[in-house]
């Protein structure tokens, strides 16, 4: 029979770690690190949806750590307007359209991976509004 | 205008029958261009906070706040963000307005156990003299206090004020700016006189049988059947109607079947269904003659969230036969005959007039023009779409001729702006409450209310209508 099954082991595991609150929002926050961990196979053999798992790229590029960082700091910089619930190619042709001058750098790396979630969603996509 | 037209020509009813008959053709429209673009929404995702609508339109009017901000107050005034700010150093911030309101009906507090209270009647205005504005710009929020009129403004505005912050933390005001009328092009000039019709909440299905007469007499006016010759000249020359919003009464939208069990209301059709039948014959008529453009308005079968996409056509099969019949958006903006017309139907000036203490509704539509936003109150008061890219309710250029429907009574005003503009403003009355219809003509930019009456049964002369001023 295995283990008995909790109906908690249907969600998906996520890991926070809290950032420090109360600094000014001038500067840029530090990274607040909300990646959804990998999640494992369950008992009955079926996969979990969300096979997303750092390191094994299934694209031929592999997906830089810096990149990675250059497009959460794009995420968190005040300056191009709120992140949440649009693309970040959707979020730096506004800043562009609107005279921001998003760096260039964010752009490219957007094109280069166009079917990957994680390059293209902003760092909250996996929460509801 | 259009009586003394008719006066000038002869009499000709009550005479014998002439061999000829005299016939009228109707202007043609030579341009007529529709800019509504902006408000129509294609694909829609609601799956977006409204941050985004006031994080653009901050952007946006930022560069013409800060222009008219140095116009008025020199061009080596400091504008600082609210993070820059040194207390008792006097400078210029830009931002937009919250204004916090105790009256204001809250769904949290409503829904929430501890206040225990129940939900609040709805009120004509809800100001109260506690009210309180807070500045916001993309960081931070501050409250204002000093020379600023709190009851007249609303949520959602965004404007420039001069002053300085206190010790206490709030922002004392000695002046504020709002980004004033946008730039316009020059009105064409027409060589001859061309008229828009401009009507307003016709109420159909609302049950009462005097404005349908109304109606009727309208109709009948606009496409040459009433009257006498001159009349009929002079209704030659309407180019183009435009009906802005309410052509179904509130009493369509009745939510009983919702609340009674299904095997009662098993049967009942909907109320708006016979007035949208009807709103179809009324339109025949009209499209048969005279280009006709209808917007949706409150009590419309369309969305509600501004902007309102256009009445779908399968409501109306017979009308549609014609290519004269335009539906179109909520908020409504074209270019008919090089005059650029821009307009609602009256949602967003009766919201700002029951969150502000202005009581004409003229004077909220001008002071939307001088704030260059449609409707500041969307999102927070006022259904909304959840734009992302732009806000397209800010003015891009000046119209020419700037209406809003379904207001308690008629009014029109030139209003004249810093830069020469010259706007005409048009507050076009209920149909069914005042008869009243507007009459803007196009080559000097001046506005005439038609009513259309007709007496009761009691009377022993019937329908002996008004017309002209």
């Amino acid at each position: 029979m295995g283990r008995k099954r909790l109906i908690t082991d249907s969600y998906p595991v996520v890991k926070r770690r809290e950032g420090s609150a109360g600094h000014s929002k001038g500067e840029l926050a530090p990274e607040l690190g909300e990646e959804p961990q990998p999640l494992s196979v369950d008992d009955l053999g079926r996969p979990e949806e969300q096979h997303v798992i750092a390191g094994e790229e299934p694209q031929p590029l592999s997906v830089d750590d810096a990149e990675l960082e250059l497009l959460r700091q794009f995420d968190l910089a005040w300056q191009y307007g709120p992140c949440t619930g649009i693309t970040r190619l959707q979020r730096w042709h506004r800043a562009e359209q609107m005279g921001l001058e998003p760096p260039p750098e964010v752009r490219q790396v957007l094109q280069m991976h166009p079917g990957d979630p994680r390059i293209q969603y902003s760092l909250w996509h996996v929460y509801p509004l | 205008m259009f009586s003394e037209q008719a006066a000038q020509r002869a009499h000709t009813l009550l005479s014998p029958p002439s061999a000829s008959n005299a016939t009228f053709a109707r202007v043609p429209v030579s341009t007529y261009t529709n800019s509504s673009q902006p408000f129509r929404l294609g694909e829609r995702s609601f799956s977006r906070q409204y941050a985004h609508i006031y994080a653009t339109r901050l952007v946006q009017m930022r560069p013409f706040l800060v222009s008219r901000a140095k116009q008025y107050w020199g061009a080596g005034i400091q504008i600082k963000k609210l993070c820059e700010l040194q207390p008792g150093e006097k400078c210029c911030v830009v931002g937009t307005l919250f204004k916090a309101m105790p009256l204001q009906p809250s769904i949290l507090r409503e829904i929430s156990e501890e206040h225990n209270l129940l939900p609040q009647p709805p009120r004509s205005k809800y100001i109260h003299p506690d009210d309180e504005l807070i500045l916001e710009d993309e960081l931070q929020r501050i409250k204002l206090e000093g020379t600023i009129d709190v009851s007249k403004l609303v949520t959602g505005t965004v404007l420039a004020v001069l002053g300085s912050v206190r010790d206490t933390g709030k922002f004392l005001v000695e002046d504020h700016c709002f980004a004033e009328l946008a730039p316009q092009e020059p009105p064409p000039a027409l060589d001859t006189d061309r008229f828009v019709l401009l009507v307003s909440g016709l109420g159909l299905g609302g049950g009462g049988g005097e404005s349908l007469l109304g109606t009727q007499l309208l109709v009948d006016v606009v496409t040459g059947q009433l009257g006498d010759e001159g009349e009929q000249c002079s209704a030659a020359h309407v180019s183009r109607v435009i009906l802005a919003g309410n052509l179904l009464s509130h009493n369509t939208q009745s939510r009983d079947s919702i609340n009674k069990a299904k095997y009662l209301t098993k049967k009942t059709q909907a109320a708006s269904v016979e007035a949208v039948k009807m709103l179809d014959e009324i339109l025949l008529q009209l499209s048969a003659s005279v280009p006709v453009d209808v917007m949706p308005g409150e009590f419309d079968p369309t969305n509600y969230t501004l902007p309102q996409q256009p009445l779908h056509p399968c409501m109306f099969p017979l009308a549609t036969a014609y290519s004269t019949l335009q539906l179109v958006t909520n908020p409504y903006q074209a270019t008919i005959d090089g005059v650029r017309f821009l307009g609602t139907s009256g949602q967003n000036v009766s919201d700002i007039f029951r969150y502000s203490s202005m009581e004409d509704h003229l004077e909220i539509l001008e002071w939307t023009l001088r704030v260059r936003h449609i409707s500041p109150t969307a999102p927070d008061t006022l259904g909304c779409y959840p734009f992302y890219k732009t806000d397209p309710f800010i003015f891009p250029e000046c119209p020419h001729v700037y209406f809003c429907g379904n207001t308690p009574s008629f009014g029109s005003k030139i209003f004249r702006g810093p830069e020469d503009q010259r706007v005409l403003l048009v507050a076009v009355p209920d149909f069914s409450s005042t008869q009243t219809a507007c009459l803007v003509n196009l080559r000097s930019l001046a506005c005439q209310p038609i009513s259309f009456s007709g007496f009761g049964a009691e009377e022993e002369d019937l329908g002996s209508l008004g017309l002209g001023s």
